[in-house]
Protein backbone atom coordinates (compact mmCIF):
# COMPACT_ATOMS: atom_id res chain seq x y z
CA UNK A 1 0.00 0.00 0.00
CA UNK A 2 1.73 3.22 -1.19
CA UNK A 3 2.06 5.43 1.97
CA UNK A 4 -0.18 9.02 1.58
CA UNK A 5 2.02 11.95 0.76
CA UNK A 6 1.77 15.66 1.83
CA UNK A 7 3.22 18.21 -0.41
CA UNK A 8 6.46 19.58 1.00
CA UNK A 9 7.67 21.78 -1.88
CA UNK A 10 7.14 24.75 0.45
CA UNK A 11 3.80 25.23 -1.11
CA UNK A 12 1.95 25.07 2.31
CA UNK A 13 4.57 27.30 4.38
CA UNK A 14 5.10 31.12 4.28
CA UNK A 15 2.83 33.68 2.34
CA UNK A 16 1.28 32.94 -0.52
CA UNK A 17 3.75 35.09 -2.61
CA UNK A 18 6.98 33.02 -1.45
CA UNK A 19 4.98 30.18 -1.99
CA UNK A 20 4.07 31.33 -5.35
CA UNK A 21 7.72 32.11 -5.61
CA UNK A 22 8.86 28.74 -4.47
CA UNK A 23 7.01 27.16 -7.25
CA UNK A 24 8.86 29.44 -9.76
CA UNK A 25 12.51 29.76 -8.15
CA UNK A 26 13.41 27.74 -5.01
CA UNK A 27 18.04 27.44 -4.74
CA UNK A 28 17.78 23.57 -3.79
CA UNK A 29 16.48 22.48 -6.69
CA UNK A 30 18.76 24.10 -9.10
CA UNK A 31 21.62 22.73 -6.87
CA UNK A 32 19.92 19.83 -7.51
CA UNK A 33 19.81 20.18 -11.00
CA UNK A 34 23.24 21.12 -11.78
CA UNK A 35 24.47 18.42 -9.50
CA UNK A 36 22.53 16.12 -12.01
CA UNK A 37 24.36 17.79 -15.09
CA UNK A 38 27.66 17.90 -13.34
CA UNK A 39 27.54 14.52 -13.09
CA UNK A 40 25.97 13.01 -15.88
CA UNK A 41 28.79 15.30 -17.82
CA UNK A 42 31.71 14.09 -15.33
CA UNK A 43 33.42 11.87 -18.81
CA UNK A 44 32.91 14.76 -21.13
CA UNK A 45 34.11 17.60 -18.40
CA UNK A 46 37.36 15.22 -17.71
CA UNK A 47 38.01 14.83 -21.70
CA UNK A 48 37.19 18.00 -21.81
CA UNK A 49 39.72 19.65 -19.45
CA UNK A 50 42.53 17.10 -20.19
CA UNK A 51 42.40 17.62 -24.07
CA UNK A 52 42.90 21.17 -23.07
CA UNK A 53 45.57 21.20 -20.68
CA UNK A 54 48.02 19.11 -22.69
CA UNK A 55 47.46 21.53 -25.86
CA UNK A 56 47.53 24.76 -23.44
CA UNK A 57 50.84 23.28 -21.73
CA UNK A 58 51.56 21.93 -25.78
CA UNK A 59 51.57 26.17 -27.27
CA UNK A 60 53.08 27.37 -23.32
CA UNK A 61 56.12 24.88 -24.25
CA UNK A 62 56.50 25.78 -27.56
CA UNK A 63 56.18 29.36 -27.73
CA UNK A 64 59.31 29.26 -24.96
CA UNK A 65 61.65 28.41 -27.93
CA UNK A 66 61.84 32.06 -28.75
CA UNK A 67 61.02 34.91 -26.13
CA UNK A 68 60.59 36.79 -29.07
CA UNK A 69 57.23 34.99 -30.86
CA UNK A 70 54.74 37.71 -29.66
CA UNK A 71 53.18 35.07 -27.43
CA UNK A 72 50.15 36.29 -25.52
CA UNK A 73 48.99 33.90 -22.55
CA UNK A 74 45.90 36.08 -22.23
CA UNK A 75 45.45 36.03 -26.04
CA UNK A 76 45.57 32.09 -25.93
CA UNK A 77 43.48 32.38 -23.04
CA UNK A 78 40.90 34.16 -24.48
CA UNK A 79 40.97 32.07 -27.99
CA UNK A 80 40.28 28.91 -25.91
CA UNK A 81 37.84 30.29 -23.52
CA UNK A 82 35.67 31.98 -25.72
CA UNK A 83 35.36 29.49 -28.55
CA UNK A 84 35.37 26.34 -26.26
CA UNK A 85 33.09 27.63 -24.83
CA UNK A 86 30.49 28.56 -27.43
CA UNK A 87 30.91 25.42 -28.16
CA UNK A 88 30.27 23.93 -24.81
CA UNK A 89 26.92 26.48 -24.69
CA UNK A 90 25.38 25.01 -27.75
CA UNK A 91 25.09 21.99 -26.40
CA UNK A 92 23.54 22.94 -23.30
CA UNK A 93 19.24 22.08 -24.70
CA UNK A 94 20.28 18.91 -25.78
CA UNK A 95 18.18 16.72 -23.77
CA UNK A 96 15.28 19.27 -24.53
CA UNK A 97 15.74 18.70 -28.37
CA UNK A 98 16.56 14.62 -27.98
CA UNK A 99 13.69 12.20 -28.85
CA UNK A 100 14.45 9.81 -26.38
CA UNK A 101 15.06 12.55 -23.42
CA UNK A 102 12.94 15.22 -24.02
CA UNK A 103 10.52 13.93 -21.71
CA UNK A 104 12.44 12.82 -18.62
CA UNK A 105 14.17 16.98 -19.12
CA UNK A 106 10.93 18.16 -19.11
CA UNK A 107 8.99 16.16 -16.60
CA UNK A 108 11.59 16.84 -13.90
CA UNK A 109 9.86 18.65 -11.25
CA UNK A 110 11.56 21.85 -11.32
CA UNK A 111 10.41 25.21 -13.11
CA UNK A 112 11.34 25.76 -16.64
CA UNK A 113 13.20 29.15 -15.20
CA UNK A 114 15.22 26.42 -12.78
CA UNK A 115 16.07 24.80 -15.60
CA UNK A 116 17.00 27.75 -17.76
CA UNK A 117 19.32 28.74 -14.82
CA UNK A 118 20.97 26.01 -14.27
CA UNK A 119 22.24 25.84 -17.61
CA UNK A 120 23.11 29.14 -17.78
CA UNK A 121 25.59 28.89 -14.00
CA UNK A 122 26.39 25.74 -16.32
CA UNK A 123 27.93 26.98 -18.72
CA UNK A 124 28.58 30.96 -17.61
CA UNK A 125 29.87 30.21 -13.96
CA UNK A 126 30.87 26.62 -14.61
CA UNK A 127 33.15 27.34 -17.48
CA UNK A 128 35.15 29.90 -16.11
CA UNK A 129 35.84 28.18 -12.98
CA UNK A 130 36.63 25.14 -14.92
CA UNK A 131 38.81 26.91 -17.63
CA UNK A 132 40.62 28.95 -15.35
CA UNK A 133 41.90 26.07 -13.33
CA UNK A 134 43.00 24.76 -15.88
CA UNK A 135 44.34 27.03 -17.88
CA UNK A 136 46.20 28.46 -14.62
CA UNK A 137 47.81 25.16 -13.99
CA UNK A 138 48.42 23.59 -18.13
CA UNK A 139 50.82 27.14 -18.79
CA UNK A 140 52.17 27.10 -15.34
CA UNK A 141 53.18 23.99 -16.34
CA UNK A 142 54.04 24.45 -20.04
CA UNK A 143 56.07 27.39 -18.84
CA UNK A 144 58.17 25.13 -16.35
CA UNK A 145 59.18 23.29 -18.94
CA UNK A 146 59.83 26.39 -20.86
CA UNK A 147 62.17 27.29 -18.32
CA UNK A 148 64.03 23.78 -18.05
CA UNK A 149 64.38 23.15 -21.51
CA UNK A 150 64.98 26.99 -22.87
CA UNK A 151 65.91 28.62 -19.84
CA UNK A 152 63.21 31.29 -19.98
CA UNK A 153 60.04 31.95 -20.24
CA UNK A 154 57.14 34.32 -20.56
CA UNK A 155 54.85 36.31 -17.91
CA UNK A 156 52.78 33.51 -16.23
CA UNK A 157 49.18 33.97 -16.15
CA UNK A 158 47.77 35.53 -13.55
CA UNK A 159 43.79 34.69 -13.45
CA UNK A 160 42.95 37.75 -11.39
CA UNK A 161 44.41 40.05 -14.00
CA UNK A 162 41.76 42.82 -14.94
CA UNK A 163 42.00 41.66 -18.65
CA UNK A 164 41.29 38.15 -18.10
CA UNK A 165 37.92 39.37 -15.87
CA UNK A 166 37.39 41.51 -19.42
CA UNK A 167 37.19 38.23 -21.30
CA UNK A 168 35.15 36.47 -18.90
CA UNK A 169 32.55 39.73 -19.08
CA UNK A 170 32.53 39.58 -22.99
CA UNK A 171 31.75 35.79 -23.49
CA UNK A 172 29.35 36.01 -20.81
CA UNK A 173 27.34 38.50 -22.84
CA UNK A 174 28.28 37.08 -26.78
CA UNK A 175 27.71 33.38 -25.01
CA UNK A 176 23.55 34.88 -24.67
CA UNK A 177 23.35 34.46 -28.46
CA UNK A 178 24.80 31.13 -28.34
CA UNK A 179 22.46 29.71 -25.42
CA UNK A 180 19.50 31.13 -27.56
CA UNK A 181 20.94 29.01 -30.14
CA UNK A 182 21.33 25.70 -28.17
CA UNK A 183 17.25 26.37 -27.21
CA UNK A 184 16.42 27.39 -30.89
CA UNK A 185 18.05 25.09 -32.79
CA UNK A 186 17.17 21.33 -32.85
CA UNK A 187 20.82 19.85 -34.86
CA UNK A 188 23.94 21.61 -35.27
CA UNK A 189 23.42 24.37 -32.72
CA UNK A 190 26.71 25.91 -33.25
CA UNK A 191 27.28 25.72 -36.65
CA UNK A 192 23.44 27.39 -37.28
CA UNK A 193 24.06 29.58 -34.73
CA UNK A 194 27.73 31.04 -36.23
CA UNK A 195 25.88 31.34 -39.74
CA UNK A 196 22.54 33.37 -38.00
CA UNK A 197 25.19 35.62 -36.22
CA UNK A 198 26.83 36.36 -39.40
CA UNK A 199 24.53 36.24 -41.88
CA UNK A 200 22.91 39.03 -39.33
CA UNK A 201 25.74 41.33 -38.99
CA UNK A 202 26.28 40.82 -43.37
CA UNK A 203 22.58 42.25 -43.82
CA UNK A 204 23.22 44.83 -40.72
CA UNK A 205 26.62 45.74 -42.61
CA UNK A 206 25.17 46.19 -45.53
CA UNK A 207 22.00 48.37 -44.86
CA UNK A 208 24.48 50.30 -42.67
CA UNK A 209 26.83 50.89 -45.88
CA UNK A 210 23.84 51.64 -48.55
CA UNK A 211 22.56 54.36 -45.88
CA UNK A 212 25.88 56.01 -45.61
CA UNK A 213 26.40 55.86 -48.78
CA UNK A 214 22.85 57.15 -49.30
CA UNK A 215 23.31 60.05 -46.45
CA UNK A 216 26.87 61.19 -46.98
CA UNK A 217 27.42 60.63 -50.58
CA UNK A 218 28.55 63.53 -51.60
CA UNK A 219 31.32 63.19 -49.36
CA UNK A 220 32.76 59.87 -49.91
CA UNK A 221 35.33 60.97 -52.35
CA UNK A 222 36.97 58.07 -54.18
CA UNK A 223 36.74 54.41 -53.69
CA UNK A 224 40.63 53.44 -54.52
CA UNK A 225 43.85 51.18 -53.63
CA UNK A 226 45.39 52.67 -50.91
CA UNK A 227 49.53 52.14 -51.53
CA UNK A 228 50.42 52.61 -48.28
CA UNK A 229 47.61 49.89 -46.62
CA UNK A 230 47.07 47.94 -49.60
CA UNK A 231 43.69 47.58 -49.04
CA UNK A 232 40.62 49.30 -51.22
CA UNK A 233 39.49 52.21 -49.04
CA UNK A 234 36.95 54.94 -48.91
CA UNK A 235 38.00 58.49 -49.14
CA UNK A 236 35.52 60.25 -46.51
CA UNK A 237 36.88 63.90 -46.81
CA UNK A 238 35.74 65.87 -43.85
CA UNK A 239 37.24 69.44 -45.47
CA UNK A 240 34.49 68.76 -48.00
CA UNK A 241 31.58 68.68 -44.94
CA UNK A 242 30.16 72.45 -44.44
CA UNK A 243 31.31 73.98 -41.65
CA UNK A 244 29.90 73.20 -38.03
CA UNK A 245 28.49 69.62 -39.73
CA UNK A 246 32.06 67.94 -38.89
CA UNK A 247 31.37 69.04 -34.91
CA UNK A 248 28.13 67.64 -35.06
CA UNK A 249 28.47 64.29 -36.81
CA UNK A 250 31.53 63.52 -33.97
CA UNK A 251 28.71 64.19 -31.47
CA UNK A 252 25.99 62.13 -32.96
CA UNK A 253 28.97 59.29 -33.31
CA UNK A 254 29.67 59.69 -29.40
CA UNK A 255 25.87 59.41 -29.01
CA UNK A 256 25.76 56.15 -31.29
CA UNK A 257 28.84 54.85 -29.65
CA UNK A 258 27.25 55.26 -25.77
CA UNK A 259 24.22 53.90 -27.21
CA UNK A 260 25.75 50.64 -28.51
CA UNK A 261 27.96 49.94 -25.64
CA UNK A 262 24.55 50.05 -23.28
CA UNK A 263 23.15 47.89 -25.19
CA UNK A 264 25.72 45.65 -25.25
CA UNK A 265 26.84 45.74 -21.86
CA UNK A 266 23.10 46.07 -20.64
CA UNK A 267 20.41 44.51 -22.84
CA UNK A 268 21.99 42.21 -25.52
CA UNK A 269 22.07 39.25 -22.71
CA UNK A 270 19.45 39.53 -21.17
CA UNK A 271 17.68 39.83 -24.93
CA UNK A 272 18.81 36.60 -25.56
CA UNK A 273 18.06 35.01 -21.91
CA UNK A 274 14.32 35.57 -22.39
CA UNK A 275 13.93 34.86 -25.53
CA UNK A 276 15.87 31.43 -25.05
CA UNK A 277 13.59 31.25 -21.48
CA UNK A 278 10.55 31.98 -24.25
CA UNK A 279 11.48 29.13 -26.39
CA UNK A 280 12.20 26.22 -23.58
CA UNK A 281 8.63 27.33 -22.29
CA UNK A 282 6.59 27.08 -25.48
CA UNK A 283 8.67 23.35 -25.91
CA UNK A 284 6.59 20.46 -26.36
CA UNK A 285 7.17 17.02 -26.86
CA UNK A 286 5.73 16.32 -30.07
CA UNK A 287 8.94 13.36 -31.09
CA UNK A 288 9.01 14.27 -34.69
CA UNK A 289 4.91 14.33 -35.30
CA UNK B 1 -7.70 14.73 -9.90
CA UNK B 2 -7.51 15.00 -13.71
CA UNK B 3 -10.15 16.99 -15.33
CA UNK B 4 -10.64 17.30 -19.12
CA UNK B 5 -13.40 19.58 -20.53
CA UNK B 6 -13.56 19.73 -24.60
CA UNK B 7 -10.38 19.29 -25.33
CA UNK B 8 -9.04 20.06 -28.74
CA UNK B 9 -5.90 19.44 -30.07
CA UNK B 10 -4.26 19.01 -32.92
CA UNK B 11 -0.32 18.01 -34.47
CA UNK B 12 -1.20 20.41 -36.93
CA UNK B 13 -2.41 23.84 -36.88
CA UNK B 14 -4.44 23.52 -40.05
CA UNK B 15 -5.06 19.69 -39.72
CA UNK B 16 -7.99 17.60 -38.44
CA UNK B 17 -7.94 17.68 -34.35
CA UNK B 18 -6.94 14.47 -33.18
CA UNK B 19 -9.19 15.67 -30.19
CA UNK B 20 -12.16 17.52 -31.06
CA UNK B 21 -14.63 18.08 -27.87
CA UNK B 22 -12.76 15.26 -25.72
CA UNK B 23 -13.74 15.25 -21.71
CA UNK B 24 -12.78 12.66 -19.31
CA UNK B 25 -12.83 12.84 -15.55
CA UNK B 26 -10.37 10.84 -13.50
CA UNK B 27 -10.81 9.98 -9.90
CA UNK B 28 -8.35 9.42 -7.19
CA UNK B 29 -8.09 5.75 -5.94
CA UNK B 30 -8.56 4.11 -8.88
CA UNK B 31 -5.75 2.68 -11.76
CA UNK B 32 -7.43 3.13 -14.62
CA UNK B 33 -7.11 0.91 -17.93
CA UNK B 34 -6.41 3.31 -20.85
CA UNK B 35 -6.95 1.31 -24.25
CA UNK B 36 -7.10 1.84 -27.45
CA UNK B 37 -6.35 1.06 -31.12
CA UNK B 38 -2.78 2.11 -32.27
CA UNK B 39 -3.14 6.05 -33.56
CA UNK B 40 -6.42 6.30 -31.44
CA UNK B 41 -4.79 8.75 -29.30
CA UNK B 42 -3.41 7.41 -26.01
CA UNK B 43 0.19 8.71 -25.61
CA UNK B 44 -0.72 11.83 -27.05
CA UNK B 45 -3.87 12.14 -23.71
CA UNK B 46 -1.00 10.78 -21.43
CA UNK B 47 1.19 13.40 -22.78
CA UNK B 48 -1.37 16.51 -22.80
CA UNK B 49 -2.03 15.00 -19.17
CA UNK B 50 1.55 15.19 -18.03
CA UNK B 51 1.99 18.75 -19.46
CA UNK B 52 4.45 17.59 -22.54
CA UNK B 53 1.45 18.56 -25.25
CA UNK B 54 -0.34 21.52 -24.78
CA UNK B 55 -3.87 21.64 -25.11
CA UNK B 56 -5.03 23.63 -28.27
CA UNK B 57 -8.52 24.35 -26.91
CA UNK B 58 -10.26 23.59 -23.77
CA UNK B 59 -9.62 22.89 -20.06
CA UNK B 60 -7.09 20.36 -18.33
CA UNK B 61 -6.60 20.25 -14.99
CA UNK B 62 -4.53 18.00 -12.98
CA UNK B 63 -4.49 18.23 -9.16
CA UNK B 64 -6.42 21.86 -9.64
CA UNK B 65 -3.57 22.90 -11.87
CA UNK B 66 -2.81 22.83 -15.76
CA UNK B 67 -0.70 20.83 -16.28
CA UNK B 68 1.06 22.51 -19.41
CA UNK B 69 2.26 25.35 -16.55
CA UNK B 70 4.88 22.74 -15.37
CA UNK B 71 5.23 23.44 -12.24
CA UNK B 72 7.28 22.07 -9.92
CA UNK B 73 4.85 21.49 -7.44
CA UNK B 74 2.47 19.16 -9.58
CA UNK B 75 5.56 17.99 -11.95
CA UNK B 76 6.79 16.56 -8.56
CA UNK B 77 3.58 14.52 -7.92
CA UNK B 78 3.19 13.02 -11.80
CA UNK B 79 5.42 10.56 -12.31
CA UNK B 80 5.17 9.26 -15.89
CA UNK B 81 7.04 6.41 -17.97
CA UNK B 82 6.48 6.56 -21.99
CA UNK B 83 7.12 3.13 -23.73
CA UNK B 84 10.20 4.57 -24.82
CA UNK B 85 11.96 6.00 -22.00
CA UNK B 86 15.89 7.15 -21.19
CA UNK B 87 18.14 6.24 -18.53
CA UNK B 88 20.89 7.98 -18.35
CA UNK B 89 24.22 5.69 -17.94
CA UNK B 90 24.81 5.72 -14.48
CA UNK B 91 24.61 3.50 -11.51
CA UNK B 92 21.38 2.74 -10.06
CA UNK B 93 22.45 3.99 -6.70
CA UNK B 94 23.74 7.67 -8.38
CA UNK B 95 20.25 7.87 -10.23
CA UNK B 96 18.64 6.95 -6.94
CA UNK B 97 20.61 10.00 -5.34
CA UNK B 98 20.84 12.46 -8.38
CA UNK B 99 16.77 12.25 -8.99
CA UNK B 100 15.00 11.86 -5.55
CA UNK B 101 15.61 15.48 -4.30
CA UNK B 102 13.34 16.59 -6.86
CA UNK B 103 10.21 14.06 -5.56
CA UNK B 104 10.20 15.20 -1.74
CA UNK B 105 7.72 12.01 -0.70
CA UNK B 106 10.32 10.02 -2.43
CA UNK B 107 10.93 6.38 0.05
CA UNK B 108 14.14 4.82 -0.28
CA UNK B 109 12.78 1.94 1.45
CA UNK B 110 10.25 1.50 -0.68
CA UNK B 111 12.33 1.52 -3.52
CA UNK B 112 14.89 -1.12 -1.99
CA UNK B 113 11.51 -3.04 -1.74
CA UNK B 114 10.39 -3.01 -5.30
CA UNK B 115 13.39 -2.98 -6.62
CA UNK B 116 13.98 -6.54 -4.80
CA UNK B 117 10.28 -7.68 -5.47
CA UNK B 118 11.42 -7.03 -9.21
CA UNK B 119 14.67 -8.44 -9.02
CA UNK B 120 16.42 -5.37 -10.21
CA UNK B 121 19.89 -4.57 -9.71
CA UNK B 122 20.40 -1.22 -8.10
CA UNK B 123 23.76 -0.82 -7.83
CA UNK B 124 25.17 -1.73 -10.91
CA UNK B 125 25.62 0.67 -14.13
CA UNK B 126 22.05 1.02 -15.69
CA UNK B 127 23.21 0.98 -19.13
CA UNK B 128 24.35 -2.35 -18.62
CA UNK B 129 20.63 -3.68 -17.95
CA UNK B 130 18.24 -5.14 -20.41
CA UNK B 131 15.48 -3.17 -21.42
CA UNK B 132 12.81 -4.73 -19.52
CA UNK B 133 15.51 -4.13 -16.74
CA UNK B 134 15.69 -0.59 -17.27
CA UNK B 135 12.16 -0.43 -17.47
CA UNK B 136 11.45 -2.39 -14.19
CA UNK B 137 13.92 0.07 -12.40
CA UNK B 138 11.97 2.79 -13.64
CA UNK B 139 8.87 1.23 -12.32
CA UNK B 140 10.27 0.76 -9.00
CA UNK B 141 11.60 4.31 -9.03
CA UNK B 142 8.16 5.22 -9.97
CA UNK B 143 5.89 3.99 -7.78
CA UNK B 144 8.12 4.99 -4.71
CA UNK B 145 8.09 8.13 -5.40
CA UNK B 146 5.32 9.06 -3.57
CA UNK B 147 3.37 10.68 -7.30
CA UNK B 148 -0.41 10.92 -6.86
CA UNK B 149 -0.54 10.71 -10.55
CA UNK B 150 1.35 7.72 -11.96
CA UNK B 151 1.32 7.23 -16.06
CA UNK B 152 2.57 4.67 -17.46
CA UNK B 153 2.37 3.72 -21.42
CA UNK B 154 2.16 0.12 -22.43
CA UNK B 155 4.30 -0.93 -19.12
CA UNK B 156 4.45 -4.45 -20.07
CA UNK B 157 6.22 -4.15 -23.31
CA UNK B 158 9.12 -5.81 -22.83
CA UNK B 159 9.06 -7.11 -19.92
CA UNK B 160 9.46 -11.47 -19.65
CA UNK B 161 6.69 -13.62 -18.16
CA UNK B 162 8.01 -13.42 -15.09
CA UNK B 163 8.26 -9.71 -15.00
CA UNK B 164 4.91 -9.44 -16.22
CA UNK B 165 3.83 -11.44 -13.02
CA UNK B 166 5.93 -9.72 -10.84
CA UNK B 167 4.56 -6.01 -11.88
CA UNK B 168 1.15 -7.34 -11.67
CA UNK B 169 2.04 -8.61 -8.33
CA UNK B 170 3.34 -5.24 -7.17
CA UNK B 171 0.53 -3.08 -8.52
CA UNK B 172 -2.03 -5.56 -6.77
CA UNK B 173 0.27 -5.33 -3.60
CA UNK B 174 -0.31 -1.43 -3.61
CA UNK B 175 -4.07 -2.28 -3.89
CA UNK B 176 -5.17 -1.98 0.09
CA UNK B 177 -7.83 -4.06 2.33
CA UNK B 178 -10.44 -1.47 0.63
CA UNK B 179 -9.89 -2.52 -2.43
CA UNK B 180 -8.33 0.47 -3.83
CA UNK B 181 -4.73 2.52 -4.16
CA UNK B 182 -3.77 4.99 -1.81
CA UNK B 183 -6.92 7.32 -1.83
CA UNK B 184 -4.73 10.18 -3.33
CA UNK B 185 -3.42 8.25 -6.19
CA UNK B 186 -4.64 7.50 -9.10
CA UNK B 187 -2.64 5.22 -11.96
CA UNK B 188 -3.31 5.54 -15.76
CA UNK B 189 -2.09 2.35 -17.33
CA UNK B 190 -2.02 2.56 -21.02
CA UNK B 191 -1.62 -0.60 -23.14
CA UNK B 192 -2.16 -3.16 -26.29
CA UNK B 193 -1.75 -6.28 -23.63
CA UNK B 194 -5.53 -6.17 -22.21
CA UNK B 195 -4.51 -9.81 -21.09
CA UNK B 196 -1.15 -8.67 -19.11
CA UNK B 197 -3.18 -6.44 -16.83
CA UNK B 198 -6.39 -8.07 -16.38
CA UNK B 199 -8.02 -8.23 -12.62
CA UNK B 200 -5.50 -4.85 -12.28
CA UNK B 201 -7.40 -2.25 -14.24
CA UNK B 202 -10.43 -1.10 -13.37
CA UNK B 203 -12.03 1.18 -14.56
CA UNK B 204 -11.47 0.86 -18.14
CA UNK B 205 -11.49 3.99 -20.59
CA UNK B 206 -11.58 2.89 -24.75
CA UNK B 207 -9.96 5.81 -26.45
CA UNK B 208 -11.23 5.22 -29.59
CA UNK B 209 -10.54 7.58 -33.24
CA UNK B 210 -9.61 10.56 -30.42
CA UNK B 211 -12.84 9.95 -28.60
CA UNK B 212 -13.77 8.38 -25.45
CA UNK B 213 -16.42 5.77 -25.93
CA UNK B 214 -16.02 4.04 -22.48
CA UNK B 215 -14.91 5.23 -19.17
CA UNK B 216 -17.00 2.85 -16.80
CA UNK B 217 -16.01 0.54 -14.01
CA UNK B 218 -15.74 -3.17 -14.26
CA UNK B 219 -18.83 -3.24 -11.85
CA UNK B 220 -21.01 -1.21 -13.89
CA UNK B 221 -20.31 -2.48 -16.91
CA UNK B 222 -21.17 -6.26 -15.84
CA UNK B 223 -24.83 -4.39 -15.35
CA UNK B 224 -24.76 -3.61 -19.14
CA UNK B 225 -23.02 -6.38 -20.33
CA UNK B 226 -22.39 -10.36 -20.09
CA UNK B 227 -20.19 -13.06 -21.85
CA UNK B 228 -20.18 -16.54 -22.36
CA UNK B 229 -18.23 -19.03 -24.27
CA UNK B 230 -20.96 -20.87 -26.59
CA UNK B 231 -20.41 -24.11 -29.10
CA UNK B 232 -22.58 -22.84 -31.42
CA UNK B 233 -22.40 -19.97 -33.54
CA UNK B 234 -24.56 -17.38 -32.27
CA UNK B 235 -27.29 -15.33 -34.36
CA UNK B 236 -25.46 -12.33 -36.09
CA UNK B 237 -26.57 -9.31 -34.27
CA UNK B 238 -29.10 -6.58 -35.91
CA UNK B 239 -29.80 -3.42 -34.88
CA UNK B 240 -33.44 -3.47 -32.13
CA UNK B 241 -33.56 -6.66 -32.85
CA UNK B 242 -32.17 -9.96 -29.84
CA UNK B 243 -29.23 -9.26 -26.65
CA UNK B 244 -26.44 -10.59 -28.80
CA UNK B 245 -23.84 -7.48 -29.38
CA UNK B 246 -20.89 -9.23 -30.80
CA UNK B 247 -19.28 -12.57 -30.30
CA UNK B 248 -15.80 -13.95 -32.07
CA UNK B 249 -14.45 -17.35 -32.31
CA UNK B 250 -12.05 -18.80 -29.54
CA UNK B 251 -10.28 -21.73 -28.27
CA UNK B 252 -13.62 -24.43 -27.79
CA UNK B 253 -16.55 -22.30 -29.14
CA UNK B 254 -17.16 -18.51 -29.79
CA UNK B 255 -16.86 -15.95 -27.19
CA UNK B 256 -20.32 -13.91 -27.24
CA UNK B 257 -20.92 -10.67 -25.58
CA UNK B 258 -24.81 -9.92 -24.71
CA UNK B 259 -26.59 -7.20 -24.02
CA UNK B 260 -27.63 -7.18 -20.00
CA UNK B 261 -26.24 -7.71 -16.67
CA UNK B 262 -23.08 -10.62 -16.34
CA UNK B 263 -24.53 -13.54 -14.24
CA UNK B 264 -21.01 -15.11 -13.14
CA UNK B 265 -18.78 -15.44 -15.49
CA UNK B 266 -16.58 -12.28 -15.66
CA UNK B 267 -16.20 -9.94 -18.82
CA UNK B 268 -13.11 -10.66 -20.91
CA UNK B 269 -11.82 -6.93 -21.26
CA UNK B 270 -9.96 -8.17 -24.78
CA UNK B 271 -13.36 -9.35 -26.20
CA UNK B 272 -15.95 -6.27 -24.69
CA UNK B 273 -12.59 -4.19 -25.96
CA UNK B 274 -13.58 -5.58 -29.48
CA UNK B 275 -16.87 -5.70 -29.66
CA UNK B 276 -16.78 -1.84 -28.57
CA UNK B 277 -14.44 -0.97 -31.26
CA UNK B 278 -16.31 -2.82 -33.60
CA UNK B 279 -19.49 -1.35 -32.97
CA UNK B 280 -19.45 2.03 -31.72
CA UNK B 281 -22.12 3.53 -34.14
CA UNK B 282 -24.13 0.86 -33.77
CA UNK B 283 -23.70 0.37 -30.41
CA UNK B 284 -24.50 4.31 -29.88
CA UNK B 285 -27.21 4.20 -31.80
CA UNK B 286 -28.72 1.41 -29.37
CA UNK B 287 -27.56 3.55 -26.48
CA UNK B 288 -25.89 0.98 -25.60
CA UNK B 289 -22.75 3.30 -24.66
CA UNK B 290 -22.45 6.90 -24.81
CA UNK B 291 -21.70 8.48 -27.50
CA UNK B 292 -18.63 10.59 -28.56
CA UNK B 293 -16.54 11.98 -25.54
CA UNK B 294 -17.60 11.40 -22.07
Amino acid sequence: MISKTSDKTGSKTGTKTSGKMSEILKANRIKALLERDIFLSTRSIVVTSITLGLLVIAITFVNNISINTGYSTLSTFATFFVFVGFAVTARSFSDMHSKERAYEWFMLPASILEKFLSKLLFTTVGWTLLFLAVYSISSLLGEVLGILAFGHRHPFFNPLHPDVWRVVLDYCIIQSVFLFGAAYFKRNNLVKTVLAVVLFFSVFAILLFLAGRFFFYGFFTDFVYHNGSGQYRFFFDWNTLPAGINRRLVDILRVVYTAVKFIYYALLAPFFWFFTYLRITGKEVRNGV
Amino acid sequence: MVEIKDLVFSYRRDGKPLFDGLSLKLESGNIYGLLGKNGAGKTTLLKVISGLLFKGKGEVTVLGKDPAGRSPGLLSKIFFLPEEFYLPPVRGIDYVRLYRPFYPAFKPELFESYARELEVDTTGRLGSLSYGQKKKFLIAFGLASGCSIVVLDEPTNGLDIPSKRQFRKLISGMIGESGEIGKDQIFIISTHQVRDLEHLIDPIIILDSGRIILNESLEELSKHFSMSIEKEEPETWKAGSGDVLYWEKVLGGYAVIRKGPSEGRELDIEVLFNALVSMTDRLEAENVIAGGAK
